[in-house]
This record gives structure tokens, C-alpha cells and sequence, in this order.
């Protein structure tokens, strides 16, 4: 093992690299947005007089020269001030921490659920590369890439709400007669869970089902073919004729084979993850689900752009986490990445 | 693994080889799951103790037989006839937890570019004593203490850190010593070697070589060395197989097979592989497909030799002289 040094060193070059990306993010986001039109005449409409117009202008900071505003925005967000919208006139920043627990929730319980299918039927898939669960699982990866996610949904709402009756009408996350428990993560699962609420665990639950199953069945199946392809790879490479060879037991045999695929799959999942946090807006949409990918897209419609420059870099800024996790573990795994790190 | 036909047990044709016999191959028939024969027949013997070499070109079946010896053929490949014998025990038709128990202890191999051969993300000397532990159940410390040991037995210097290394951090000819160590740790009295030095330079060839040589001596275990070098061969080996397109064609004695060849094969690689000075030998055609249908000796085809009763009837595998066997008419 290397000193904990190296990986002072390693950490604090990557969170450089990250606030770097970060600010490329920014600067990408408010050149777009500033691109996409004068956001004063979209408020005020076509019949404000120009008084109007140079007050708001004034107002919003738009009669700066574009560089200052850039600056000031930037100097905003190093100090956590993300603006305000000025549809709710509620602070940015407050918002996402209210909405990012319930896009949080939801995409961690889809991937959850994604893992639980995906990873188990790639290996058992790769054993037997087309037997019987191989081509079962093939045609479920086929169906959830091919489906739209909004679709995906709806199919689930129509089968279990309206025509079995077992889960809600896709409306937020919990009965509403059920009050919410105190909040720690904001996860409502795990505070209902934490506060020993039951009820709110199982009123939860019910809500988050069915959309969390439409993320793990549409988003996750690249997961399993990867698991599946770089197994049967790995089954076929020479360590695992060598192992066999020297007498080691099949579970053994099988388990080299595993840890080899595993740091693809773990890159494959951070991938998938980050997909997650900012492509939840349709599955949001659907199940008015008030995570922030709904936010942004209300905001959008309302051409509120504070909201949603804060949405995207929010949603960067977990990527680039979620990235440099699955870069640890990575080098935690394999010997040769973490000496290609040095 | 199931055998649908029980393999006839059948003793070698290579009989009366001075030493216990260690390992014998006979009528060995191997097949892909569409039919395709990729061995015809093959006999092999390997007396305790011995060195026995294969040689043979390219996709002649050198590396098949020892994969079906070992019980460890590729996907839909499978033996469909003869036999395989470690001492008293047919190996064909054995449970997979009875080779199991086999492979690395009894038999172990070593194959052509070790550094792939290992799991890269494990130490090299935990790899070692796992072999260790699965066929002893010594305890950790003594599988270690023992793969250190032996690694530094083998020319690795400062074996006891290097153990910690990875596969990767050993070069080709260190690597082949760390896989070399991974066969011997558990003193199987039969070491296979695949093609050990191919792609290795020609001096790091020579030591790992030299590393087999004197390990086998000093355990008093056979060789069986696959490999396409006669020169090799010569220098490792005191008895030769000459096999082509899934047959044993030749075998006895080293000198006396490379020296006085029975089959025009045999002759014919001598000169390719070992040409005199100024020449240039090859010969001609190339070795059958798997699948083409068989009449005859399979050598005919390009045999300069060859008579009608060649390209009808198939010789027998006979000891024309005494302990050197051969399948060739014109004997």
C-alpha cells in the first residue's frame, strides 16, 4: 500500500481538476443562457416600454458589461449564492437543498434496484453466454433501451395504479395524510426509517416504487452488458485458464474473473449515476416527482435561468463526485491504475 | 463435465520405454461439438522421470494434447475416444473434482507469456500459495515462507518483496519464473511447458530454460515441452514426439529420431528447422484443416515419398526399431 501521502497528493490534484471543470461548467452555462436571448424582453413581453426594459435591466445587473456580470456571478457562487428565482423569489440555493433529497432518493433507489438486476444476471448471463438467462436478459436490456423512460413510466402507472391498484397515482412522495418525518437526510426513506415512522417508511416506499423501477429497468441495462461482456472476456483470458489449470476451485476461478470486470462496471455505474441526477426530468415529470430536474424544467418554461444555471452546475458538481469515487475505487481494485495515477 | 461415450481404455502403442511409466496417452480423439476432429488418434508416453518433447508445426494438435491431458479443452471442444493414464488412473472420464485435485499437484503447466497467464490484480506470491493451500492446506504463513523460498530458488532476486509485486511489474523472463514457481510449489511429478520461451530473447530463453532444467532435475519430475524449436527440443529433451495434424507421426529417442528420422516428416522439419549451411528447406503445402476428410497416411499429400498404398491406407504406429516408433509405409 502507498503512503497517505500519495493520496493527499492524488486527492488534492483531482479536486483541483474538478473545480477547473466546474468553472468551465459555469462559464459554458452563462454564456448559453445570455446566448439564448435578453431575458427582459422575455419577461416584460413586447409591449413594456423602454423605461421599463432599462429599469429591469438595471435591476438584474444586464447593463453591466458581460464580463463584470460573469464576474459578479462567479463571485456569487464562491460564496453559495446561487441567485435568486424570480418566479418564486425564493434564494436558488435554498431550493436545490429542499429538491435535491427527493432527485437523491430517487436515483440512488434506482440504481439500487438497477445493480440488483443488472450485475447478477450479467455474471450468471456470462457463465452461459447464450443459454436461457442470457437470452432472457437480453430481451429486457432490449426492451429498456428501446422504451422511452416517460413511456416506461406511464406503462408502469397504467399496469399497477390504474389497473392492479397496488401503488399511488404518480403525485409526489408520500399519502397526504401521511405527515413527513423530521428531516436528517432528506431522504424520506431513511428519515421515516430513522424516526421510526412505519407508516411514512411504507407510504415512502409505495411512492418512490414505481419510478425508481423505471429508471433501474430504462437507465441501467448498459450495466448489464457490460458486466456481461467483460465477464465472458475475463472467463476466457489466460489468468483464468491459469487458474484453472493449477487446480484452483471454480468459485475461486470465478471470483478472479469477477474482480477483473468489476472496475469497468464500477466506471459504467458512476456513468450511470450521474446520468441519473440530471436525466431524472422525464421520470420527474411524470410521476411529479419534486426532485430538481423538475425544478429546472419548470423554471425553463418560465424562462426563470437562475434556477437552472444552479441545476446544472449542481448536477456537475455531483458527476464530477461521483467520477472521482469511482476513480478511488478503481485504484483501490486494480494495482495498475493506481500506479498510472502517480 | 460428461462424457457421453465412456472412452475405451486402451494401452499405448509406446510401450517398453526404459522407466515407470508416468503418463500415457492412447487413441486420444478429440472433437468439437459440430464433429471436427482436432485429434486423430494421438499417443504419447512419458516415463517417470523422462523428458519427453513435442514438436510439430503449428495447429499439429502440440498444445491440444496437453490441454486434454489436463482435462481443461476450450469450450464445445471434447475427448470422444481413447484414453489418458497418470500412473494407474485413467484421467478421461474423471469428475472435475477428481482433476481438479490433479492439476497443479500431479501435473502442472506452464504456458508461453507468463504475465498473462497470472491474475494481475493479485501479489504473484499470493497467487503462488493460494496453489499452494488448495492442494496442502499448509497453513498461510508455511505456503508463503515456501513460495518465498522457492522463488528465490528460482533466480528471482529479493524473492521475500517481490512476492508482494504484481504481474505486471515483473519483465517476460522474470514472470515465466514466477509461473514456473506457481507449478512447482506443490512437487508434481509431471511439469508441462507450452512454448515456455516463445517471444522471449534469445539469452533470457536460454536461463528460463535453464530455470526448468534444473528445477525438473532436482525434483526428479518429467517434462513435457511443447515447442516448435529443435534445437530446444535437442537440448532439453532426451525422447521426441514428432506429431502433424493431430497424430503422433515419430517417436523415440532424441538423437536417434532427429538423427537417423523413420518418418520423411521427421527428416523434413530436421532440415527446415536445422537447415546446413547455404540452404533454405521448407516443405511444401501446408497442414491439413481440421475437418478434411482423411485417406491414407495424412502426411501423403506433401510427402515426396508418397506411393498409391500412401494415399490409401493408413500406416500403423509400429516400433520399427526398438524404441522408436513410427507410422510411415516406407519403413
Amino acid at each position: 500500500m502507498r503512503s497517505s501521502s500519495f493520496w493527499l497528493v492524488y486527492l488534492g490534484r483531482r479536486v483541483a481538476a474538478a473545480l477547473l471543470a466546474l468553472f468551465g461548467v459555469a462559464l459554458l452555462v452563462f454564456v448559453v443562457t445570455r446566448l439564448l436571448g435578453d431575458p427582459v424582453n422575455l419577461i416584460l413581453g413586447a409591449r413594456a416600454t423602454p423605461e421599463q426594459i432599462a429599469a429591469l435591466r438595471r435591476e438584474l445587473g444586464y447593463d453591466k458589461p458581460i464580463v463584470e456580470q460573469f464576474l459578479t456571478y462567479i463571485g456569487n457562487l464562491l460564496q453559495g449564492d446561487l441567485g435568486v428565482s424570480r418566479y418564486t423569489q425564493l434564494p436558488v440555493t435554498e431550493e436545490l437543498a429542499n429538491r435535491l433529497p427527493a432527485t437523491l432518493e430517487l436515483a440512488l433507489a434506482g440504481l439500487f434496484l438497477g445493480l440488483l438486476w443488472t450485475v447478477p444476471l450479467g455474471v450468471i448471463a456470462a457463465t452461459r453466454p447464450g443459454g436461457w438467462v442470457d437470452r432472457v436478459s437480453q430481451a429486457i436490456v432490449e426492451f429498456g433501451v428501446a422504451i422511452p423512460s416517460f413511456f416506461c413510466g406511464l406503462l408502469l402507472v397504467l399496469l399497477f395504479t390504474y389497473l392492479l391498484g397496488i401503488t399511488p397515482p404518480p403525485v409526489g412522495r408520500l399519502d397526504i395524510g401521511t405527515a413527513a418525518p423530521a428531516r436528517v437526510t432528506g431522504l424520506l426513506t431513511v428519515d421515516s426509517l430513522l424516526a421510526g415512522d412505519l407508516r411514512a417508511f411504507g407510504s415512502s416506499l409505495k411512492y418512490l416504487a414505481l419510478p425508481a423501477i423505471t429508471l433501474a429497468l430504462t437507465s441501467c441495462p448498459p450495466i448489464l452488458q457490460l458486466t456481461r461482456n467483460t465477464m465472458i472476456g475475463a472467463l476466457r483470458s489466460n489468468y483464468v485458464r491459469g487458474a484453472r489449470s493449477f487446480g484452483l476451485p471454480e468459485r475461486t476461478v470465478r471470483w478472479y474473473a469477477l474482480k477483473n470486470s468489476l472496475v469497468p462496471v464500477f466506471t459504467m455505474t458512476a456513468m450511470t449515476f450521474g446520468f441519473l441526477i440530471g436525466g431524472t426530468v422525464l421520470v420527474e415529470t411524470v410521476f411529479s416527482w419534486p426532485g430538481i430536474g423538475l425544478y429546472a424544467v419548470q423554471s425553463m418554461q418560465r424562462f426563470d435561468y437562475e434556477p437552472v444555471l444552479g441545476v446544472v452546475l449542481l448536477a456537475s458538481a455531483i458527476y464530477i463526485l461521483v467520477y472521482l469515487i469511482a476513480d478511488l475505487v478503481s485504484m483501490a481494485i486494480d494495482p495498475r491504475v493506481r500506479e498510472g495515477a502517480s | 463435465m460428461t462424457t457421453e461415450t465412456t472412452p475405451r481404455e486402451r494401452r499405448t502403442a509406446l510401450r517398453g520405454l526404459p522407466g515407470e511409466p508416468l503418463l500415457e496417452v492412447a487413441g486420444l480423439e478429440v472433437a468439437t461439438a459440430a464433429g471436427v476432429k482436432l485429434l486423430h488418434g494421438m499417443e504419447l508416453a512419458v516415463p517417470a522421470g523422462a523428458r519427453v518433447g513435442i514438436v510439430g508445426e503449428s495447429g499439429s494438435g502440440k498444445s491440444m494434447t496437453a490441454a486434454a491431458v489436463l482435462g481443461l479443452l476450450p469450450d464445445g471442444v471434447r475427448a470422444t475416444a481413447g484414453s489418458v493414464r497418470l500412473r494407474d488412473r485413467e484421467l478421461s472420464g474423471l469428475p472435475e473434482r477428481e482433476l481438479r485435485a490433479i492439476r497443479g499437484r500431479e501435473i502442472s503447466i506452464v504456458y508461453q507469456n507468463a504475465v498473462t497467464s497470472l491474475n494481475p490484480l493479485m501479489p504473484v506470491g499470493e497467487q503462488i500459495a493460494r496453489v499452494c493451500r488448495t492442494h496442502t492446506g499448509v497453513s498461510k504463513e508455511a505456503a508463503r515462507e515456501r513460495t518465498v523460498e522457492l522463488l528465490d530458488r528460482l533466480g528471482i532476486a529479493d524473492a521475500r518483496s517481490r512476492a508482494n509485486d504484481y504481474p505486471h511489474h515483473f519483465s517476460g523472463g522474470m514472470a515465466q519464473r514466477v509461473a514456473i514457481a506457481m507449478a512447482l510449489i506443490c512437487d508434481p511429478a509431471l511439469l508441462i511447458a507450452d512454448e515456455p520461451t516463445t517471444g522471449l530473447d534469445a539469452t533470457i530463453q536460454a536461463q528460463v530454460l535453464d530455470v526448468i532444467d534444473g528445477s525438473v532435475r532436482e525434483r526428479e519430475a518429467a517434462l513435457l515441452l511443447i515447442s516448435h524449436d529443435l534445437g530446444v527440443i535437442r537440448a532439453m529433451c532426451d525422447h521426441v514426439a514428432v506429431v502433424y495434424a493431430g497424430e503422433l507421426l515419430e517417436f523415440g529417442a532424441t538423437e536417434e529420431v532427429l538423427g537417423n528420422p523413420l518418418s520423411p516428416y521427421t527428416a523434413g522439419l530436421v532440415r527446415c528447422l536445422e537447415p546446413a549451411d547455404g540452404e533454405i528447406a521448407y516443405i511444401p503445402g501446408r497442414i491439413p484443416a481440421p475437418g478434411t476428410p482423411r485417406r491414407g497416411c495424412v502426411f501423403a499429400p506433401r510427402c515426396e515419398q508418397a506411393t498409391d498404398s500412401c494415399r490409401t491406407r493408413q500406416p500403423e504406429l509400429s516400433e520399427l526399431r526398438p524404441h522408436h516408433w513410427a507410422s510411415c509405409h516406407h519403413q
